[in-house]
C-alpha cells in the first residue's frame, strides 16, 4: 500500500506521458494542467487503477479532482481499499 | 504612519520588479485600449469593457485582497449600466438575480432544476416573441450568453458540495465583465472559475492576461483582413482556386471566435482568475482528436465532464473500446443539439439542418477513429532532434479535411454545397498556387511548433517567448500597421491590405457577399448592437418583400416587382416606418403626370433603385424633386420654359429592370433625357435578380436575353420538392419518379455566369431605344452612403461601347460627412441632407446636357 504513488507514477511514465512530460512528475503535479491527463488517458488510468487495486471509480471522482495528482490518487485508492476492508 | 527608516529605505529588487511589472501591464493595457479605439475592433462595447478592465486592474493592485472580488462585481455592474443603459441594465441584473436565486433555492436539487426549467421555458416564450419582454432586443444575446449554460454548471458544482457558493463569487461568475462585449463566450465551469482564483503567482496571472488580450486583438484583425479582402461567396465559386479560397477563408473566419475568447479570458486574468487557454494552435492540429482538444477547449471540457464521463462510466461494462466510441458519439450528438440550443437563445430560432448533422456526424466519426487508435497506442515520444515530417503532413491533412467539412457547415444547403464542389474539376493556376501555399505553410509551421524544445532554446528565443515580450511585440506591430508612414514605405498592394483593416467600414461588397457560417451568424447580432430594422442589409439578404410593407406589388414579368399605384402612406396605415410616401397612378413616387407632354416642357426620366426612389427621405425631399425645382427656377432656355423630372426609381432595380420599365411605360411620356442608374454592387446584385427571374419562370420578351437564359439552362428551371445538383442527376431523379429542383446555389451560380452578358446587352439596348425615341441617354453612377465609396463604375466597358455618357456621383458624399448624410448606421440610404448633396451635384452635371438640348431646334 505504501508504494501506490510509485506504482501509479511508473504507469504514467511508461504508458501515458511523452518523454518531456514524464520529467519530474512530483506528488502534487497537476496531471491535467501539465498535459499528461486528458479524457482518454484519464480513462486508461481509471482502468489501470481499477484493475491494479481492485477498486471502482466513478465519473464523480474525476469531477472532484481525485485523479488530479499522485497525492490525490493515493488518497482515493486508500479510501476505496479501506472501504472494502 | 510610516517610520523615518521606512520612508528612506529603497525598495528591494523584488518590489522594484513587481512595480515595473504593474507599470508595464498598465502601459500595455493603455496601448491596447488605444488600438481597439483606433481600429474600432469588434463590438462597440469592447472599448468600454477594456477601459473598465484597466481601471479595475489598477484598483485591484491597491485594494485589500478581501475586497477584490466584490470590486470586480461592482465594476461588472457599472459596465452593464454603461453599455445597456439604466432600464435594460436593471432588467439584465433583475432577470439574472432571479435565475441565481432559483439556483440557490434551499430545496432539493430536483426541485431547483424543475424551477430552472420552468423559468427557462418562460424566457424561451419571450425569446420567440410569444409575450412582451420589457427589455430591448439588443439585450437578448448577452442575457442568453450569461445564462444559457452557467446555471447548469453552477447548480452541478455547488450541489456536489465540492466548491464554495459565496455570494460575491456567484455574482462574479454570472455577471462577468468581458461577457458584456461578446455574445459568444467560452463555457466557463463554475468549479474551474472558483478554483482558478489567485491559484498562481499574481504577476504570472496578469502577464498571461495581457498576452492573451493582445493575442485576441491580433486574431480579430486577421479575421478582419480575411473578411475585407479574401472571403468569397459560394455563388462566386467557379474554379478550383475559388473553391480553395472559399474553404480556407470560411474556416479562418473562426479567428473571430478565438480572438473574442482570448480577450474574454485575458480580461478575467487581470482580476486574478487564472483560467486555462481557450484555443491552442488549433490551425496546426495533427489529427482530429488533437483538434478537438485544441479548438474551443472549454467546450471540450464541458462535454467531457457533463456528457462523456457520465456516459462512459454508465456503460463501461460493455468494454472500453465500445464504451469510448459510444460516449464520443453521444458527445457529438449533444454538441449538435446544443449548438442549435445556443442559436435559439442568441438568434431566436432552433435550426436542425441536415448539413449540421452531417458536419458533427462526420467530425464525430473522425474523432472516434482517432480515439480508438490512441487507445491502442503508446503516447508519442518526441524525437530529440530534427523536425518531424510526419507531424507536418498530418497537420496539413487535418487542416484540409476540416476546411472541407467547415464549408459544408457554412453553406445554406447540402445540394448547393455539392454543386459548389464541382468547381474542383476546373483546375486553374490560382487553385494550384493557393493549395500549395496553404499546405506548405501548415506543414512547416506545425513542424516548427511541434519540434523538440531544444530546437528553439537559444537565449534570444527564450527571451522572445516571455509573455511581456510577446504581448509588447504584438501590440507594437499592430500600432505600426496603423501608421500612415508605414503604409507609405510598403508596396501599394500591402498598403491597401493594411488600410483595409484600419476600421470595420460599411462597404457594398461585404454587404452582398455575406458568409453564412454558424459563428458568423451568431456574431452578426453582437453585444450592444442595434436591433435589425428595415435597413438595406436586410433587403440584400432576402428577396422576400418586407412584411407589413404594402408599398410593393409582385409582377409576373421582367419587372418582378414594382411600386403599388396611388399610395398615400402612412395615412393608409400599412407602412409606419418613416416619412410620407406616396405614388401616382403609374406607380411612381412622384406627382401625377399626363402621358402627353405639355408644350415648352423638357422631360427628364430617372430610373434606378432605392436611392432614386428616395428610400430614407420624404416625397418632397428626393433629389429628383429638388433638381426639378431648381431647373424650373434657374435653367429655362430656348424653347423649354418648364422641366418635368420624373422618378421611375424602384427599390433594388437592376439595369435590366430599368430597361424593362423604360420599354413598358417610360417612352409613353416622350422623354427628352433618360437616365439609368448604376450602383457599385450592380455586378454582385444582378445574379440574384436573374436567378429569381429563372425561378419564377418569367417570360423573357427580348430574344438575345432569352438565348442567354437558354444557354445556361435557366429556362424552365426545375421547381420540384427535392433539391438535386447537376442536370444529369436531376434527369436521373426524374426517371425514379422524383420531383427535383435546382438548388439555390446552382441557380445563383448559373445566373452569375450570364449576369454580365445580360447587363451588357441591356446597356446597348438602352442606347438603341433612346436613339430611336429621340431621347438623350445618360448613365448616372450613384450609390447609397457607404463609408468607402465604390472605386469603379461597373460595366464601364459596355457603357463605353454603347456610347453612353456617364455622370459619376459615386464620390458625391464628402468623406467626413458620410455618417451625417445617411439615415442611420444600419440604413445607409441618403437622408434629406444627402439628397440635397446629390441634387446639387446632379444639377451642375445636367446643365450642359440641358444646354445641348436647348440648342436643338424645337421640343419634341
Amino acid at each position: 500500500m505504501n508504494d501506490i504513488k510509485q506504482t501509479v507514477r511508473r504507469y504514467i511514465v511508461e504508458h501515458l506521458s511523452s518523454a518531456d512530460e514524464a520529467k519530474g512528475i512530483a506528488d502534487d503535479t497537476d496531471l491535467k494542467e501539465s498535459g499528461i491527463l486528458e479524457s482518454l488517458s484519464t480513462l486508461k488510468l481509471v482502468s489501470f487503477l481499477e484493475k491494479t487495486f481492485n477498486i471502482e471509480i466513478q465519473a464523480d471522482d474525476i469531477d472532484a479532482g481525485d485523479l488530479s495528482s499522485l497525492a490525490r490518487i493515493e488518497t482515493l485508492v486508500k479510501a476505496r481499499t479501506n472501504m472494502k476492508l | 504612519m510610516l517610520t523615518p527608516a521606512a520612508e528612506i529605505a529603497p525598495p528591494n529588487s523584488s518590489t522594484r520588479r513587481a512595480l515595473f511589472g504593474y507599470f508595464l501591464a498598465i502601459a500595455q493595457l493603455t496601448l491596447i485600449i488605444g488600438v481597439v479605439a483606433h481600429y474600432r475592433i469588434d463590438s462597440p462595447a469592447l472599448n468600454p469593457v477594456l477601459t473598465l478592465a484597466g481601471i479595475g486592474f489598477i484598483l485591484r493592485i491597491i485594494a485589500p485582497a478581501a475586497y477584490r472580488v466584490p470590486a470586480f462585481v461592482i465594476l461588472s455592474f457599472c459596465g452593464i449600466f454603461l453599455i445597456f443603459g439604466l432600464r435594460d441594465g436593471a432588467w439584465l441584473i433583475a432577470v439574472g438575480m432571479l435565475l441565481i436565486g432559483v439556483c440557490r433555492l434551499p430545496v432539493s436539487l430536483f426541485y431547483r432544476v424543475l424551477v430552472l426549467i420552468f423559468c427557462g421555458a418562460l424566457l424561451a416564450l419571450l425569446r420567440v416573441e410569444y409575450g412582451y419582454s420589457p427589455w430591448s432586443y439588443a439585450l437578448w444575446p448577452v442575457l442568453a450568453s450569461m445564462f444559457m449554460f452557467r446555471p447548469m454548471l453552477y447548480v452541478r458544482a455547488t450541489s456536489s458540495g465540492r466548491v464554495d457558493a459565496g455570494e460575491w463569487d456567484t455574482l462574479a461568475y454570472f455577471f462577468m465583465l468581458p461577457n458584456l462585449a461578446f455574445s459568444l463566450f467560452p463555457v466557463i465551469d463554475y468549479q474551474a472559475f472558483r478554483q482558478s482564483y489567485s491559484s498562481k503567482n499574481e504577476r504570472e496571472i496578469y502577464q498571461r492576461g495581457v498576452l492573451w488580450i493582445s493575442r485576441g486583438i491580433v486574431h480579430l484583425l486577421l479575421y478582419r483582413l480575411i473578411y475585407a479582402n479574401f472571403i468569397n461567396d459560394p455563388t462566386e465559386v467557379v474554379t478550383l482556386g475559388d473553391l480553395v479560397q472559399f474553404m480556407v477563408c470560411t474556416f479562418l473566419l473562426y479567428l473571430r471566435v478565438s480572438g473574442q475568447f482570448h480577450i474574454a479570458v485575458g480580461v478575467l486574468h487581470l482580476f486574478g482568475f487564472s483560467l486555462p487557454e481557450t484555443n491552442r494552435l488549433y490551425l496546426l492540429s495533427s489529427g482530429f482528436t488533437d483538434m478537438w482538444r485544441r479548438m474551443n477547449i472549454y467546450w471540450t471540457d464541458f462535454m467531457t465532464k457533463v456528457v462523456f464521463y457520465p456516459t462512459y462510466f454508465r456503460i463501461k461494462r460493455i468494454g472500453p473500446a465500445l464504451a469510448t466510441s459510444i460516449s464520443t458519439g453521444v458527445v457529438f450528438l449533444v454538441t449538435w443539439l446544443l449548438h442549435s440550443y445556443q442559436w435559439f437563445w442568441l438568434r431566436g430560432d432552433f435550426p436542425l439542418r441536415l448539413q449540421d448533422g452531417l458536419f458533427w456526424g462526420v467530425l464525430g466519426a473522425l474523432v472516434i477513429r482517432g480515439v480508438l487508435r490512441e487507445m491502442n497506442s503508446e503516447p508519442a515520444r518526441k524525437s530529440s532532434s530534427g523536425w518531424n515530417w510526419s507531424v507536418g503532413i498530418r497537420a496539413a491533412a487535418t487542416f484540409s479535411v476540416i476546411c472541407f467539412l467547415w464549408s459544408l457547415w457554412s453553406v445554406p444547403s447540402l445540394a448547393g454545397w455539392a454543386w459548389m464542389l464541382s468547381a474542383a474539376l476546373k483546375v486553374d493556376e490560382k487553385g494550384i498556387v493557393l493549395l500549395s501555399i496553404t499546405l506548405a505553410t501548415v506543414t512547416l509551421l506545425s513542424m516548427w511548433v511541434h519540434a523538440p524544445s531544444t530546437q528553439h532554446e537559444s537565449r534570444l528565443m527564450r527571451i522572445s517567448l516571455l509573455p511581456p515580450v510577446r504581448s509588447t511585440v504584438s501590440i507594437l506591430v499592430v500600432i505600426m500597421a496603423a501608421l500612415p508612414a508605414v503604409r507609405g514605405i510598403v508596396p501599394p498592394a500591402v498598403a491597401s491590405v493594411l488600410k483595409s483593416v484600419q476600421a470595420e467600414k460599411l462597404n457594398p461588397r461585404n454587404n452582398v457577399v455575406q458568409s453564412r457560417g454558424y459563428y458568423e451568424q451568431l456574431n452578426a447580432i453582437g453585444a450592444a448592437d442595434e436591433p435589425e430594422e428595415g435597413g438595406s442589409e436586410r433587403k440584400i439578404e432576402s428577396w422576400s418583400l418586407p412584411k407589413n410593407d404594402c408599398r410593393w406589388q409582385l409582377q409576373q414579368n421582367l419587372l418582378m416587382w414594382g411600386l403599388a399605384p396611388s399610395l398615400d402612406l402612412p395615412r393608409q396605415g400599412c407602412w409606419t416606418q418613416r416619412a410620407k410616401f406616396s405614388t401616382n397612378s403609374w406607380g411612381m413616387r412622384d406627382k401625377e403626370y399626363a402621358t402627353a407632354k405639355p408644350p415648352d416642357t423638357m422631360r427628364v426620366e430617372i430610373f434606378g433603385a432605392s436611392q432614386v426612389m428616395g428610400e430614407g427621405t420624404t416625397d418632397a425631399g428626393t433629389f429628383e424633386q429638388l433638381v426639378e425645382q431648381r431647373l424650373n427656377s434657374e435653367a429655362a432656355c430656348g424653347s423649354y420654359r418648364h422641366f418635368q423630372v420624373m422618378n421611375f426609381g424602384v427599390d433594388a432595380y437592376t439595369v435590366i429592370q430599368q430597361l424593362a420599365l423604360l420599354d413598358d411605360r417610360g417612352f409613353n411620356f416622350s422623354p427628352d433625357v433618360v437616365i439609368f442608374t448604376v450602383r457599385g454592387i450592380e455586378r454582385l446584385w444582378t445574379p440574384y435578380y436573374i436567378s429569381e427571374v429563372a425561378r419564377h419562370h418569367i417570360e423573357i420578351p427580348y430574344q438575345p436575353l432569352k438565348v442567354l437564359f437558354q444557354k445556361e439552362g435557366l429556362e424552365n428551371v426545375d421547381q420540384g420538392t427535392v433539391a438535386i445538383p447537376f442536370e444529369s442527376w436531376r434527369k436521373a431523379a426524374r426517371r425514379f419518379g422524383l420531383e427535383p429542383s435546382m438548388p439555390a446555389a446552382e441557380l445563383n451560380a448559373r445566373a452569375a455566369r450570364i449576369s454580365d452578358d445580360a447587363t451588357d446587352w441591356a446597356w446597348g439596348r438602352f442606347a438603341q431605344l433612346s436613339a430611336a425615341h429621340g431621347a438623350t441617354p445618360i448613365v448616372l453612377a450613384l450609390d447609397v452612403v457607404w463609408d468607402e465609396a465604390p472605386e469603379q463604375i461597373p460595366y464601364s466597358a459596355a457603357i463605353q461601347a454603347a456610347g453612353l455618357p456617364v455622370i459619376n456621383l459615386f464620390n458625391v458624399y464628402p468623406e467626413a460627412q458620410r455618417s451625417a448624410l445617411r439615415v442611420s448606421a444600419l440604413d445607409v440610404h441618403a437622408n434629406e441632407a444627402g439628397h440635397h448633396v446629390i441634387a446639387d451635384a446632379l444639377y451642375q452635371k445636367l446643365l450642359p446636357v440641358i444646354a445641348a438640348k436647348c440648342a436643338d431646334a424645337t421640343p419634341h
